[in-house]
């Protein structure tokens, strides 16, 4: 089709003379955007309207601007109120809207940092408490060890202290015995071994002091033991006693009263905790005639 | 005889539909005290009835008002559209109005009147010289022609409506159509290369 068909059918179209499937065809073409239809028809109505306007003009009543321009007002006047009720309506909406998100964002806010915080604090707690607690617990086991070792201090101290005193009470006797003009002093031997003892007899104080030196070193379960030897040559028990790492022995003793006369002194091994009846070998001996 | 108003340019036009198109009554106003004239004239020759021209001048700035932010420059300036408009909703109320009997001789009448030869009132937008020469070209058609094509734009007649109320063949009438319509254009296409001030409505 050229352009010139094309404005001949608009130039019917615009005027209204064509039949209606003829009308609907060239609609269908306007409709698909077709813009050479589109510009046949501007032209068309061009033309046309100049052809309405070869009409002498009327003027119109007056009235009818009147009634035009009412209607305008009154559409704008309704436009108007239309659009400021519910902008006024959603304005209050808006403001309302945004104060409670405002509110439920602090809201939100301030139960976030006081659920943060709340957790925070607990942690700290549980964990300064933890702290606290291992360090009490390693506080107490440290006192706990300074008592013990304070405790076993102090028992050595006062074994020691015992131990001294014992010492010292002993030379304070042994001491004493020497200072005796009733003193007596023995030599202890041994044939088979290199051990040989003094026995100081305090008969004032009615105390032996017996001095050894160069004594073997017994196996556990093993003590020297005394034997005060009568002269009906009698074994009585004097009590067991050890030596030190150097083999020396200090040992005090009681004679048992109404002992009588005694001949002879011996030391034996024997069972530790004594015997009431010697049956080890004889280590040091002496007479006291 | 020439118009001794100030000729209205489409640049003046645009400015008031894109003034219409914020909502400027005042601009509504202008346009309508512009083109009233000439539109009231079209609603009064499709409905040959004043009152219900009347209202229906009214309803035409009304929608030409309410769709002024509607409109496509491409199809042509604001006056182009607003006659175009106006012939459609004139012969949609004469439709429905049910009078095309009666009109029938108005429109037969008009048509074998020769167009009125009296000058543009000074209401009319559209130039005396336009209307003038519109006019010419139409003095050149045949009066059964220049009936056709008045059927057809003023009655919303079709083709075949047409030759039965002229009692002419349809090819005929299709030829009359097509012929003055293209005569028209020729005319208005000449008067606009030749120089002179192009007298579109506007």
């Amino acid at each position: 089709m050229t352009d010139q068909e094309r404005l001949e059918i608009a130039l019917e179209y615009a005027a209204g003379a064509l039949e209606a499937p003829q009308a609907d065809e060239v609609r269908r073409s306007l409709l698909s955007g077709d813009l050479a239809w589109s510009a046949a028809l501007a032209e068309a109505e061009a033309t046309l309207s100049a052809y309405a306007a070869s009409l002498p003009p009327i003027a119109p009543p007056s009235s009818a601007k009147s009634a035009l321009m009412q209607r305008v007002a009154r559409q704008q006047s309704t436009a108007r109120a239309a659009d400021a009720a519910p902008a006024d309506g959603f304005r209050t909406f808006r403001l309302f809207a945004q104060g409670f998100a405002a509110i439920a964002a602090i809201v939100l806010v301030a139960v976030l940092v006081n659920v943060w915080t709340t957790r925070k604090i607990d942690q700290v707690r549980t964990e300064v408490a933890a702290e606290m607690t291992k360090e009490l617990r390693d506080r107490d086991a440290r006192i706990l060890i300074l008592q013990t070792e304070m405790e076993r201090q102090i028992k050595d101290k006062d074994q020691q202290l015992i131990a001294y005193k014992a010492a010292a009470e002993h030379d304070a006797r042994v001491l004493a015995a020497l200072h005796s003009p009733k003193l007596r002093v023995f030599s202890l031997g041994s044939d088979k071994t290199k051990a040989t003892g003094r026995l100081l007899v305090d008969d004032e104080h009615q105390t032996w002091h017996i001095f050894a030196t160069s004594m073997e070193r017994l196996p556990a379960g093993k003590e020297y033991e005394l034997w005060f030897i009568t002269p009906d040559k009698q074994a009585i028990a004097g009590g067991t006693f050890n030596v030190d790492d150097k083999g020396n022995a200090v040992y005090t003793v009681s004679l048992p009263k109404g002992i009588g006369a005694v001949a002879a002194a011996a030391i034996t091994d024997e069972e530790a905790g004594g015997v009431a009846v010697a049956k080890g070998q004889i280590r040091l001996i002496g007479n006291l005639n | 005889m020439a118009d001794q108003r100030s000729p209205v340019s489409a640049k003046d036009d645009l400015s008031l539909m894109a003034a219409m198109a914020s909502g400027d009554a005042t601009a509504l106003s202008v346009f309508y005290d512009r083109h009233s004239p000439l539109v009231y004239a079209t609603c009064v020759r499709v409905l040959n009835d004043r009152a219900t021209a009347d209202e229906l001048l009214v309803d035409i700035f009304h929608e030409f008002w309410t769709r002024a932010g509607q409109y496509d420059v491409t199809r042509g300036n604001p006056v182009t559209y607003l006659l175009t408009l106006t012939r459609s909703r004139a012969i949609d109320r004469r439709r429905s109005m049910g009078k095309r009997s009666n009109l029938k001789l108005a429109s037969e009448d008009a048509a074998s009147d020769k167009p009125d030869p009296r000058p543009t009132a000074a209401e009319s937008a559209v130039t005396s010289e336009t209307a003038s020469i519109v006019r010419k070209a139409l003095e050149t058609l045949d009066p059964v022609q220049r009936q056709a094509i008045e059927c057809a734009y003023y009655d919303g007649l079709s083709h075949t409506e047409i030759a039965d109320r002229l009692n002419k063949p349809l090819g005929t009438i299709k030829t009359y159509i097509r012929q003055g319509l293209i005569r028209l254009r020729g005319c208005l296409r000449n008067d606009s290369e030749g120089g002179r001030a192009m007298a579109r409505p506007s």
